[in-house]
């Protein structure tokens, strides 16, 4: 009996050895992981922040500006051609009406 | 046949029986160390890699970039101010084995680096650390690695970047090389935007201050004025949307900034503002009771004060009404105002409005009011009229947007409010009201009219003063302003325009005065934020305008309100 005792207690010492052993490793290289993994999302944090300076830096008002003025024959909107919706809809033109019409048509139909 | 073995005495059974429990129980024993040791075996990854542990290392920052300052974004989010990781070229000078090669090298690779300069740093032997260059761009920080050199080394920084160059520069101030705030916000704030992860929302629309910028300065050029200065402000939030200073500076680069670029007109200048100071003497009229719009008031004789004359510039010669008075900017008629209510009143009123006391704002660039000491007769005529009296643009406006929205004042801000700030009352909801009507008259038929815009109802007031130079007034070097408020029958923007030294031009027949130069600015400004933030036009005949404005007259009613 006494001798079980002893052989498991050989058993277990060198099983526990070999677990911490490959506990230790794997802990290690989880940490390794996890270094990485973190010095990769604040690699990618930095790169998003430059690259939101940068976007920001791109959206300059005057620069736009400058683009649309030189490249694109766009006028400033005057008030005038803001409406409101319900209007909007009253005041459509008569293709997109007809349109709207010949759709509502299918639909009834269809139903 | 053999013989058992003979039995054991008693004493002697007892003993080993005893021994076999004291075995048993360090035998468990045994089992329950190993257990535990097993369990905590078992447990110590699961353990790391758990969600407990995962919110500590979160906790530590560990896992999270984290700029020394926050960043400063606007209103909407749109980036104004951030920090960039950047690095800085330093060395051991008792580490550098040729200093003939370095200096030669270096300065081929840094343009920047003085020759001179560098060869006395990195000859002095009493230092073991000298910085060569700070914040390398990538390509410089690449090109020194390539080098080689021994002694020399790159440090990790950060440096303060804005994106949007000189919008809104005076606003946002700028850093030292060691990201410490030295102007604007950056300073004003700077505990607060070093201590604190979150960014900080400004009040600012960077929309709103690129079109304030783009009319101020087109209109600067075109009057070849010294500089300018303006401001879009929420009336009902207190709110600064836009505050420009021309001429202005790119925060990245500070050094380059003459002094006068640095210098804030909007809020740090204290000026007199001529007779946009009109909006507040009417507002104590109506307050006090000493007059009505139809009030009539003697604009015809001169007022002698001791050596002073007050007369109109282009007076009318003639009784006029309280509206008259104020469409037509008269100075001898505000006076008289001024005189009916007396000057402890005005000081009264003055100082409820805030203008007699240096405002608080988050940036350290404040001006504080130039006040008349002692405040005599007639200090109080010309203050009725803008003279004699210095205060900073932001305050005028927050006055007028207090005068003209409903009487009461509401502390400025440049930060984003997310709930409403204690205001306080200044005069009656119903003057407020009148002076609606007054500032809608003079845009529509007084000195006002060049900010109209078409569909849009604006009411303003033009302030002109002659500047004080060599100790008097100098009638050619105006300060021309105007100050628009709309929509006039609802009032919810206040849009100051000021121009230094405006030089009169053909078009506007020589003259350099509020309306003709400054007028335009805030018509334009208020013609392109409109539609921006969504305000829509309306008739003339509208019956929301109908409310406030009363029913049109019969030109009015040939078309909407505009040019």
């Amino acid at each position: 009996m006494l001798r079980i005792a002893v052989y498991s207690c050989f058993f277990l010492s060198f099983a526990m050895a070999v677990t911490t052993f490959a506990l230790k490793e794997k802990v290690d290289m989880t940490k390794k992981e996890l270094m990485r993994t973190q010095r990769q999302i604040v690699e990618t944090q930095q790169t998003l922040h430059i690259l939101q300076a940068e976007w920001a830096h791109l959206n300059q008002p005057a620069y736009l500006q400058g683009i649309v003025k030189n490249h694109l024959s766009l006028n400033r909107t005057k008030g005038q051609q803001m409406q409101r919706w319900a209007d909007a809809r009253s005041q459509k033109p008569a293709t997109v009406a007809a349109l709207e019409t010949a759709t509502t048509g299918l639909v009834a139909n269809r139903n | 046949m053999p013989q058992p073995p003979p039995r054991p005495p008693y004493a002697a059974q007892d003993v080993l029986k005893r021994a076999r429990q004291r075995l048993a129980f360090v035998r468990f024993g045994v089992a329950m160390l190993f257990t535990v040791v097993l369990v905590q075996l078992w447990r110590l990854p699961f353990e790391h890699e758990g969600k407990a542990s995962s919110k500590r290392v979160a906790q530590r920052g560990e896992v999270n970039f984290a700029p020394a300052r926050a960043n400063i974004l606007d209103r909407n989010g749109q980036l104004l101010a951030t920090n960039l990781v950047t690095y800085s070229l330093h060395a051991d000078p008792a580490q550098v084995l040729d200093v003939d090669e370095a200096v030669r090298k270096l300065t081929r690779t840094l343009p920047g680096l003085n020759a001179k300069t560098l060869r006395d740093r990195l000859e002095d032997p009493s230092r073991r650390f000298v910085w060569i260059q700070r914040n390398l761009t990538p390509q410089q920080f690449d090109a020194v690695n390539r080098l080689g050199l021994p002694g020399f080394d790159c440090k990790r920084e950060e440096r303060r970047v804005y994106p949007l160059g000189r919008t809104a520069a005076h606003i946002l101030g700028y850093t030292d090389v060691d990201t410490r705030g030295v102007a604007g916000i950056e300073k004003g704030l700077d505990a607060a935007v070093r201590k604190q992860r979150e960014p900080l929302y400004l009040s600012v629309d960077v929309r709103l201050q690129h079109i304030l910028a783009d009319e101020l300065q087109q209109r600067v050029e075109r009057f070849n004025a010294l500089g300018g200065a303006g401001l879009v402000f929420d009336i009902q939030s207190g709110e600064i949307l836009a505050m420009v200073s021309l001429p202005d500076f790119d925060p990245n680069r500070p050094d380059l900034a003459s002094n006068d670029a640095k210098f804030n007109r909007a809020s740090l200048g204290v000026y007199e503002m001529g007779s946009t100071f009109k909006v507040m003497n009417s507002a104590i009229a109506f307050d006090t009771g000493v007059a009505n719009p139809d009030t009539l008031v003697d604009a015809i004789n001169p007022i002698k004060v001791g050596r002073f004359t007050i007369d109109d510039y282009k007076g009318k010669n003639r009784m006029m009404s309280v509206t008259e008075v104020f469409q037509h900017s008269s100075n001898l008629g505000s006076a008289r105002m001024a005189m009916a209510f007396g000057g402890e009143v005005q000081q009264q009123y003055l100082r409820a409005f805030g203008l007699l006391s240096r405002q608080p704002l988050e940036i350290p660039e404040v001006g504080e009011p130039m006040l008349p000491h002692p405040w005599r007769e007639v200090s109080t005529m010309t203050v009725s009229f803008g003279h004699g009296i210095s205060v900073n643009a932001v305050q005028l406006t927050a006055a007028v947007g207090a005068a003209a929205g409903n009487g009461r004042l509401i502390p400025p801000t440049l930060l984003r409010r997310e709930r409403p700030a204690e205001s306080v009352a200044v005069v009656k909801p119903e003057v407020a009201l009148q002076m609606r009507k007054l500032l809608y008259a003079t845009v529509e038929e007084g000195s006002g009219t060049h900010a109209a815009v078409s569909g849009y109802f604006i009411g303003g007031k033009t302030g002109s003063a002659e500047k004080l130079s060599d100790g008097g007034y100098k009638e050619k070097k105006l300060l021309s302003s105007f100050i628009g408020v709309f929509p006039v029958y609802a009032p919810r923007y206040a849009v100051l325009a000021i121009l230094d030294e405006p030089k009169g031009i053909k078009e506007t027949y020589g003259y350099a005065t509020g309306g003709w130069t400054a007028a335009p600015v805030v018509g334009g400004v208020i013609e392109r934020m409109a539609p921006l933030l969504g305000i829509e036009p309306k008739e003339r005949t509208d019956p929301e305008v109908i409310a406030v404005l009363g029913v049109p007259k019969i030109k009015e009613q040939v078309g909407v309100a505009g040019r």
